[in-house]
């Protein structure tokens, strides 16, 4: 009888982790793709620690970025869920990460202060020498085209890893190539921002002074393995200008992609929307897709309204794993 | 400090003399493998090389010198056995050729993978311009044409199947490269990875300047790059490249993920391309010692 009440119990302990066997199987609810990950009620915006990222958090939920981000990626048919969160995160930690044990995205306020600052500098360097830069842009343009371009890098890592893609690149390099792709097939005011603030944010970055330091070792910065600063704007205006020619053409005329790279920017975006187009299109709806297309992210009420504290699923973030994290802004942004 | 990077295993960090020291008996220990361009002949079972890859020495008076040595060690012959398990959808050629330039693509009209004698040339000197020592200029060069004929090799093999490719082109070809140099047997795969890092080491002293522009990363990068996938993918080999600081903590703890990530794709990718029969023998010859005029 013993027996009985414990099989029992495992058999409701399966039943609510959704292992009911061949019933569930051919359930025709749809799998929850991207989860925001809530504890205590929080809608998946974690209180902060500190006094420091209070303001922060208040203005990342007015923005409602996580359900921003699950919807963006709502088009993608997951094999399994990912979840995303926002934290106040350890230590130095600055940059959104993406940890695959987990599957988790996570948004650190940090790295929203970090862009609201590094926005204010571009902004003011723009209107100090408005000639400098190619093309006019707004703040909220610079502001939410580089948080958006980030979080895309970071979704890219989670699409690399869910959906088993084949990558033969440096993946940091790959994960800018499917932001910036990604990017490119927006409304076009979205995607010339996305552009603009990826270019005008990484010519604003110093690369490392030299590759060998005066004691004649090998500069560690070239350890890292993200690009440098110049290597990511030259790869991701490359991508740009190859896709849309007409329209990113002043970068290249105003010398911000030089001649010698750019003849060579087609073949670079054909390969990588190829790569696009044979391994991540394959799992998208292309019907939802078209309505993500269309979608102006920008505008303050972007899509339907729904409140911010809307709780997908509520489970603990697993403890952090260094080697499974992806984080995107490497020594650009004094990682 | 480049001279100190050795192939050996977990060592303990010493001065300046001690290490060279430990060059010395790394180089003992070379010597004593028979490790040599000249390839001592050694009999064994090999596969035949495949009949869809064709391999061709171009004439040049410029880099004549460096064609005899590529032809006298039969570097084409033994790239065509390497190529074998391929199940290639074309005839291919693998060429060595006076480019004028350091590297060409692979011609996908023709099929033709090629070695540029000048990027040889350029492997020579800077292995001259590192070592005076004879047996470590052999080990350097050795190396460093290895990485040269992979590199190109696999920027060929990712075309001719049409590969859907992720990141830079060219660190694919590195990352591929350096991959299949761990299907080497122990001690060439350390001549191949710390000859190829260590020219990656000695080119970024003697450009000086960085190249952000291009689309090949810098040598110093790639050092890093064949580094992380070697120490990811075997780390009881590659020990050494952590514990004496080569490759930084920060990044010898994602290797492990890097290596993971390209076996993932060439597992996905290639490996249905590739006759696993074949393989095994390809994996089983002393790659150091053999002789591609031996093979029955």
């Amino acid at each position: 009888m013993r027996n009985t009440r414990a099989l029992l119990r495992i058999i409701a302990g399966l039943l609510a982790l959704g292992c009911a066997g061949p019933a569930a199987a051919q359930s025709t609810q749809p799998l929850d793709r991207v989860v925001i990950v809530a504890e205590d009620n929080d809608g998946g915006y974690r209180t902060t620690k500190t006094k420091t990222y209070a303001a922060v958090r208040d203005r990342v939920i007015k923005a409602r970025m996580l359900e921003r981000l699950r919807d963006f990626l709502s088009p993608v048919r997951l094999p399994r869920s990912i979840g995303v969160q926002a934290v106040e995160c350890d230590g130095d930690t600055a940059s959104p990460f993406y940890l695959s044990g987990a599957r988790i995205i996570t948004i650190c306020y940090q790295f929203v202060a970090l862009v609201e600052n590094v926005t204010d500098k571009v902004m003011a360097a723009i209107k100090q020498d408005p000639k400098r830069y190619p093309f006019p842009i707004t703040r909220d343009e610079f502001l939410w085209g580089l948080i958006g371009g980030v979080l895309l890098h970071e979704s890219g890592h989670a699409l690399f890893d869910v959906l088993d893609v084949p990558v033969f690149g440096r993946e940091e390099d790959a994960a800018d190539q499917i932001s910036i792709l990604v990017a490119l097939h927006l409304r076009p005011q979205l995607a010339e921002a996305a552009v603009k603030s990826y270019a005008y944010f990484w010519r604003s970055v110093s690369d490392p002074d030299s590759a060998v330091t005066k004691d004649g070792k090998l500069n560690e910065d070239f350890a890292d393995e993200h690009g440098t600063p110049s290597q990511r704007l030259y790869n991701g205006l490359c991508i740009g200008y190859g896709h849309s020619p007409a329209v990113f053409g002043k970068f290249v005329s105003a010398g911000w992609l030089p001649e010698a790279r750019a003849k060579g920017c087609a073949r670079e975006h054909a390969r990588s929307e190829s790569a696009f187009v044979r391994t991540v299109l394959p799992f998208i709806d292309t019907k939802q897709m078209a309505e993500v297309q269309g979608t102006n992210w920008l505008a303050a009420n972007y899509g339907p309204a729904q409140p911010a504290a809307e709780v997908a699923a509520s489970s603990a973030p697993a403890k952090r794993d260094p080697a499974g994290e992806h984080g995107p802004a490497g020594r650009g942004t004094g990682q | 400090m480049l001279e100190t990077l050795e192939l050996r295993g977990r060592r303990g960090r010493g001065g300046s003399a001690a290490r060279l020291a430990q060059i010395g008996s790394f180089l003992a220990a070379v010597l004593a493998c028979g490790i040599s361009l000249a390839f001592v002949a050694a009999a064994q079972a090999a596969p035949v090389a495949a009949a869809q890859v064709h391999a061709r020495y171009e004439a040049t008076a410029s880099f004549a010198a460096v064609r005899d040595m590529l032809q006298r060690h039969k570097v084409l012959e033994k790239a065509q056995v390497f190529m074998s398990p391929l199940r290639l959808p074309r005839e291919i050629t693998i060429q060595t050729t006076e480019c004028g330039a350091p590297s060409l693509p692979y011609d996908a009209d023709k099929g033709v993978i090629t070695i540029c004698y000048e990027a040889i040339a350029g492997i020579e000197d800077l292995a001259k311009g590192a070592t005076s020592d004879a047996d470590d200029l052999t080990a350097l060069v050795t190396g460093g044409v290895i990485e040269e004929v992979l590199h190109c090799m696999a920027d060929g093999i990712l075309q001719v199947f049409d590969v859907p490719v992720w990141g830079r082109e060219r660190d694919a070809a590195d990352l591929l490269a350096a991959f299949l140099m761990l299907k080497f047997d122990e001690r060439a795969a350390k001549v191949a990875i710390i000859g190829a890092a260590r020219l990656f080491g000695y080119a970024t002293s003697a450009m000086g300047k960085v190249d952000y522009v291009s689309e090949v990363s810098p040598p110093a990068q790639r050092f890093y790059n064949f580094l992380c996938i070697a120490y990811g993918g075997e780390r009881r080999d590659f020990q050494g490249v952590v514990d004496q600081g080569f490759l930084p903590k920060s990044r010898a703890k994602r290797c492990e993920g890097e290596y993971n990530m390209i076996r993932k794709a060439f597992d996905l990718r290639l490996m249905p391309h590739v006759d696993p029969d074949l393989v095994v023998k390809i994996r089983a010859i002393d790659w150091l010692q053999y002789d591609v005029e031996k093979t029955p």
